[in-house]
């Protein structure tokens, strides 16, 4: 290489290496990353996330079939009074499931009819578990008009970035939580010791809550998620991830996130929160940009549930 | 002979009156929470002010020096609360002072005729009233009652305590919106808007006068902490945990000393002692509910003085 090409290289290095440094740390973060809320707050937000567990879960089988050896279910219950989820389950055909687990997709207008989602929750139940795999209020078919074009800006104009309608749909979304293990244990027979919960990205984020204030998720995978995603600039202490991830403790929590994560950034939206782990973690980091999940991946979260909780 | 008689009736009328109020209560009636703690509940609290109203204006009517409106506004995400604005007739309703109302727990809501006659009253005296129903009460009936019964009311809500939290937050945020609402939809001063709560809605009051330091003036009528049918609720939705915190607003407490509802000694007297120096209290020898026309009087110059 020429001197003068080397100078190009380097200063195309350079300016590369300062444009990522600049959107690394210049992203918005806040206070509860470095010192999340005290114990006593903690408990005091957890009264805000109970439910009525006397309200009939109404489970409601609308579709059934079988695919490639797999019992696959559309289903709606009933979360809280008058609030609808809708569901898929996907379990093996031939032999009964032990564990179970609830997954909740990322931000994508299909909801969990995403595709992605389909093909990684028929993954996790031909490795024996029972899959609950719910609709996040306002995606996929609880879909109320909230959205139009489910754009990364419409969506953080009129939820991620509205703090009290986030922290409203965060509620509701660890209720449904809280609820889906119920069909799990309750409708479908699945030990209540041996369910999961995993969130796949903005599932994620909202499984670190989910999974710190309902304790009856033996184990926690946070699949891409983080704190704050390109666009958010700033939400409630009581809808923070960062208040609540550490509480998973001592429940295991795996996390597996991309380097190359131009949505949740590394530097500033998810090793901070790993700072917040507790010792039974599990952190695993690929060269992957956003959402990717590859096989090994996909291996290395089924090693790791089946440890956890019995498919 | 008729004097041992008489010692007998008293004994036993004690007796009994000693075993009705021993009833539950808990910790916050002497331990509010502290103020740390209830920063937290305000968080949830909290309602979205860019949501559009969507107002529809039903059927308005003038009668006796009262224009009354029937109107729903959107409070939150899909939740359209309904509700009848009473203003004095021929008064610039940006002039004259205004109290959002929360009536109590019959099934007819804000349309309960003993309400109807006090906001009407209250109008007259040159208050506006903005009086909505609470959810499931009144037009806002969704099959959660079904007889408005004691036992009902009490086995499906008030001491179911999720669902009473849920409940007490959606109504606080209805009153925030209802604040709004007057403010930007009908152009009354901000700074003269006061909450009055008759019953369980002085209950709901409690919480959401402190909630919402916007509200100039809090008015309880015949409220207090746990009814009678009432065996417990979450910290944070306990009024003993948010009546302080009224203070330094003014707040003006009506109680009747033969309330077989909220009792005066166990649920009454003790929130009382945690209201604040800045509470004006009235006792009345009445029962539950009922308001003659020197309390309507008194409660109207009350406002008017703090709302001027």
């Amino acid at each position: 290489m020429c001197p003068r090409s080397r100078l190009v290289t380097s200063l195309v290095l350079t300016a590369i290496f300062a444009s990522g440094a600049v959107a690394q740390t210049e992203r918005p973060t806040d206070e509860w990353v470095s010192n999340p809320v005290d114990d006593r707050t903690f408990e005091t937000y957890l009264e805000f996330f109970a439910y009525d567990s006397s309200v009939p879960l109404a489970v409601h089988v609308t579709a059934s079939d079988v695919v490639d050896g797999l019992r696959e279910e559309r289903l709606t219950f009933q979360s809280t009074p008058g609030m609808t989820v809708t569901a898929r389950t996907f379990r093996p055909e031939s032999s009964t499931s032990r564990g179970g687990i609830v997954f909740m997709h990322g931000g994508t207008g299909n909801g969990k009819d995403t595709r992605n989602v389909v093909n990684w929750t028929r993954l996790l139940a031909r490795a024996g578990w029972t899959v609950l795999s719910i609709d996040l209020q306002y995606f996929g078919e609880r879909n109320n008009g909230l959205f139009e074009t489910f754009g990364a800006q419409e969506k953080a104009d009129r939820l991620y970035n509205v703090p009290s309608l986030y922290l409203d749909w965060m509620i509701q979304t660890a209720k449904d939580a809280g609820r889906a293990f119920d069909v799990l244990a309750e409708h479908l027979q699945i030990d209540p010791d041996d369910i999961a919960l995993v969130g796949y990205s903005r599932g994620a984020q909202m499984s670190m809550v989910a999974g710190a204030v309902e304790s009856r998720f033996a184990a926690v995978a946070l699949l891409h998620g983080g704190h704050f995603d390109g666009l958010e600039h700033g939400h409630r202490p009581a809808a923070c991830g960062a208040n609540y991830i550490g509480r998973i403790n001592p429940r295991p929590v795996l996390m597996i996130n991309g380097e190359a994560d131009t949505d949740y950034l590394p530097a500033v939206a998810v090793r901070p929160l790993q700072k917040l782990l507790g010792p039974e973690s599990t952190v695993r980091w690929t060269d992957a940009s956003h959402g990717i999940l590859t096989e090994e991946d996909l291996s290395v979260l089924i090693d790791w549930l089946r440890i956890e909780v019995s498919p | 002979m008729k004097r041992a008689l008489m010692q007998a009736v008293t004994v036993l009328a004690i007796a009994a009156t000693a075993q009705a109020q021993d009833r539950p209560t808990d910790e916050w009636l002497t331990h509010p929470v502290d103020r740390a703690t209830f920063n937290a509940y305000l968080e949830f609290y909290t309602y979205s002010e860019s949501i559009p109203f969507a107002t529809t204006v039903g059927e308005t009517r003038s009668d006796e020096g009262v224009r009354t409106e029937h109107l729903t506004f959107q409070s939150t995400p899909g939740m359209r609360v309904t509700a009848l604005l009473y203003h004095p007739s021929g008064i610039d309703i940006t002039t004259a002072p205004a109290v959002v109302f929360l009536h109590g727990g019959g099934g007819r809501g804000k349309d309960f005729g003993g309400y109807v006659r006090l906001n009407q009253f209250l109008a007259r005296a040159g208050i506006t009233v903005f009086a909505i129903d609470m959810l499931h009460y009144g037009e806002r009936a969704d099959g959660l009652f079904t007889n408005f019964g004691e036992i009902e009311k009490h086995e499906r809500l008030y001491n179911d305590n999720a669902r009473y939290l849920e409940w007490m937050q959606q109504t606080v945020k209805d009153v925030g919106r209802a604040f709004d609402f007057l403010v930007a939809e009908r152009g009354v001063d901000a700074s003269r808007i006061g909450l009055v709560g008759s019953s369980r809605g002085a209950v709901v009051a409690t919480i959401a006068g402190a909630a919402d330091q916007r509200l100039g003036a809090v008015v309880l009528l015949h409220g207090g902490h746990f009814d009678f049918f009432e065996d417990g609720h979450r910290a944070a939705a306990c009024p003993a945990n948010y009546i302080g915190r009224i203070n330094p607003r003014p707040l003006f407490i009506l109680s009747a000393e033969n309330d077989q509802d909220f009792l005066p000694e166990t649920s009454i007297r003790p929130m009382h002692r945690l209201a604040g120096n800045q509470a004006t209290v009235r006792w009345t020898p009445q029962g539950h509910g009922s308001f003659t026309d020197d309390d309507r009087a008194a409660l109207a110059e009350w406002i008017r003085g703090k709302l001027p």
